[in-house]
């Protein structure tokens, strides 16, 4: 029962030029991913850092809701949904171009 | 003390789960239409199936209830939750779905043609499988506690019952239905009294909780001690007992009126004690209060104390964010789309989905600070989403509330132990058992029944902390296996098989020493109660080092196995590229 591996992908784009064509588009879809991901990581590794070098942050509070709150509550919701729908656009544009440049081939 | 709207919630939503899932009985027919809905889902539906799986007693309950017992720093919990679902989305959703394989062990052995490997992922499935189906059976005792007033037990029977019952006899064509109505039933259960509680009804000014003022009952509030406590009184107040206090009885009907003075008293269990509306509230006492000052800060604490902060906030990041894509019962769910671009879609409708839902529980954990400081005398903080609409309305209103709340956090258990008891059943009838819907039937009945068991005996650890350790398990042992396979060349078999063994064994050891009481302060309890900060390296860098002292052991036709992962469907279907 296990499709371990569907055998129509070894028929086709097979060879030293597929191989160059594969790792072009892994390589390419590498960097739409980590595009999203590293800019999460950034903000994610420094809050906590920030929060130990500026102690005052804690008393802060916007529209009567305290800061670190309105942050790990509510504001890092936003920029994440942003990042998932940038995420999908950029990769599905990088196979429209993969796809194209098959038929350029062609 | 029966809650009859929560009675009526928890009846409702459990009877609509059986009604709507034995419609999937007739249906469902072969092990596809058992495990994958037969692809035919689209992907909104199956985004908000696949959040109504993933929305457990941790979301609903833990995340609220941890953050009002330990501070903001908890909603990291919530914060990784949601993210993991970015990391799923960016490096292994589509190509995962491209390969084909059902589960991880099937990725596991298609990716590096190992029968040894496809049955150590199988071991790694039941034990993460287990860890997150504990806090299910949990937080169903003690919602059912809080309905009824009766034992813990009712509940993780009744949940076991349902749930091993219903996919024992069904399969997953009705639960896609039957989830994503119920990930819809969370939000609303969650926002809603909220909301209530935020606009309608009176409550002290959020950023009050930035004061330094002691915590005050907003009404009259009667505390139930189930264990002995004592209580640090700052001012004197005149209160009702109904029990022992500080030695002395009294009657358990009517009680007597005790004037309590400052300084700390002995509350003997099975005593409750009733506080005047206005007055401060009492604390634990010592290191278990939080200052307003300490309650807000950003960083994590282990177990309400401040253990090296920074290293058990970013463990817990680890955790959550890289455990997401390597739960099992989320997988399979990859399958029922039709083709890696809408597994992207999905995924990131997930991230909208649950980045609505996160936003609540850490409002209802302010909320609950402000106006429920009586939990914290109980010790019963992750019932706080339970308790705070019965606080705040009365009559009708808190009937609806309470039914919507009970309900909700109901479905949270329903659907993601049914998820995680089909994919225990899966991996126990695939690999073990002999396959085949009878073997299916049998091993979701024996694991039902073993994981019952077990939940009558976790009473009383946070659900978060227990779902948090599944994660952490996931991130150790999944995590590295996906990502290597998917982006790497060069793992081997040896490299994934030692690798999965090490990070997910330390991973599972530290958890299970943890549970056993061992490392309670400094270095120790990071490294126990948050493993992730050093079995994540640990696994990546065992895969790495051992595949590159390996290349022997690399799998047949690595570029094949890639292509598979990576090129678009239609590229695969399109004749004549072999040939340049």
């Amino acid at each position: 029962m296990s499709r371990s591996v569907p055998s129509a992908a070894d028929l086709y784009v097979s060879g030293a030029y597929g191989e160059t064509l594969l790792r072009s588009l892994m390589r390419a879809q590498l960097g739409v991913a980590l595009g999203v991901l590293l800019p999460a990581a950034a903000v994610v590794v420094t809050f906590p850092i920030l929060s130990v070098l500026l102690p005052g942050l804690v008393s802060i509070s916007v529209f009567t809701i305290p800061l670190t709150v309105l942050v790990l509550g509510f504001g890092i919701y936003p920029p994440l949904v942003v990042l998932a729908l940038v995420y999908v656009r950029r990769a599905a544009r990088v196979e429209e171009r993969f796809v194209a440049l098959l038929d350029e081939d062609q | 003390m029966t809650d009859s709207g929560a009675v009526i919630g928890v009846v409702a939503v459990t009877l609509a789960t059986a009604a709507v899932g034995s419609r999937g009985l007739r249906v469902s027919r072969t092990r596809d239409d058992f495990l994958v809905a037969a692809r035919q889902v689209p992907s909104t539906l199956n985004a908000a199936a696949i959040s109504g799986e993933y929305l457990s007693a941790a979301s609903f309950l833990g995340v609220a209830g941890l953050a009002m017992a330990d501070g903001v720093g908890a909603l990291w919990y919530a914060v990784g939750y949601a993210a993991g679902y970015l990391v799923l989305l960016a490096v292994v959703a589509a190509p995962l779905r491209r390969f084909g394989a059902y589960t991880i062990p099937d990725f596991a052995e298609g990716r590096l043609d190992s029968p040894l490997l496809r049955k150590v992922a199988t071991g790694f499935v039941l034990v993460i499988c287990a860890f997150y189906l504990l806090p299910q059976m949990e937080g169903a005792g003690e919602t059912l506690q809080v309905a009824f007033g009766g034992p813990y037990w009712i509940g993780v029977v009744v949940l076991g019952v349902v749930v091993t019952g219903a996919i024992a006899s069904g399969g997953m064509k009705g639960i896609t239905f039957v989830q994503s109505f119920e990930f819809w039933l969370k939000l609303v259960a969650i926002a809603l009294p909220a909301l209530a509680l935020v606009a309608v009804f009176h409550h002290p000014p959020l950023d009050s909780v930035a004061g330094t003022a002691p915590s005050v009952f907003p009404r009259a509030t009667t505390v139930r001690f189930a264990s002995p406590t004592g209580i640090d009184v700052s001012k004197q107040v005149s209160v009702v007992v109904e029990g022992v206090l500080d030695g002395s009885s009294y009657p358990a009907s009517g009680g007597g009126h005790v004037e309590l003075s400052a300084g700390v008293h002995q509350v003997a269990s099975r005593t409750s004690i009733t506080f005047p509306p206005g007055s401060a509230a009492p604390t634990l006492g010592g290191a278990a209060a939080l200052t307003n000052r300490e309650w807000l800060s950003p960083l994590l604490r282990l177990g309400g104390r401040s253990i090296h902060p920074l290293a058990a906030t970013y463990g817990i990041i680890l955790a959550t964010f890289l455990g997401a894509l390597g739960l099992p019962h989320i997988l399979v769910r990859f399958y029922t789309n039709p083709d890696g671009q809408t597994a992207r879609r999905t995924t990131a409708i997930v991230v909208v989905l649950l980045s609505c839902f996160y936003v609540w529980p850490a409002l209802l954990a302010l909320l609950g600070r402000l106006e429920a400081p009586g939990l914290y005398l109980s010790k019963s903080t992750d019932t706080v989403v339970l308790i705070l609409p019965r606080l705040a309305v009365a009559g009708t209103a808190e009937r609806i509330l309470s039914a919507l709340v009970a309900g909700g956090a109901f479905a949270a258990f329903l659907s993601t132990s049914s998820g995680l008891l089909i994919a225990t059943a899966g991996a126990l009838s695939h690999d073990i058992l002999g396959k085949g819907v009878r073997a299916f039937r049998w091993s979701a009945l024996g694991a039902g029944i073993a994981v019952t068991a077990a939940g009558l005996a976790v009473q009383g650890t946070s659900i978060n902390v227990l779902v948090g350790w599944a994660f952490a398990i996931a991130a150790s042992s999944f995590c590295p296996l996906l990502i290597l396979g998917i982006w790497w060349t060069r793992l081997t078999r040896i490299g994934a098989l030692v690798g999965l063994l090490l990070g997910g064994g330390a991973a599972s050891g530290a958890v299970i020493a943890a549970m056993a009481g061992a490392g309670r302060t400094g270095w120790p309890a990071i490294m126990l109660q948050v493993p992730a900060i050093w079995t994540v390296p640990l696994a990546f860098a065992t895969m790495v080092g051992l595949s590159l002292l390996t290349p022997r052991a690399l799998p047949a036709d690595v570029m094949g196995k890639l292509r598979a992962l990576h090129l678009p469907e239609g590229v695969l279907r399109r004749p004549g590229i072999a040939e340049r």
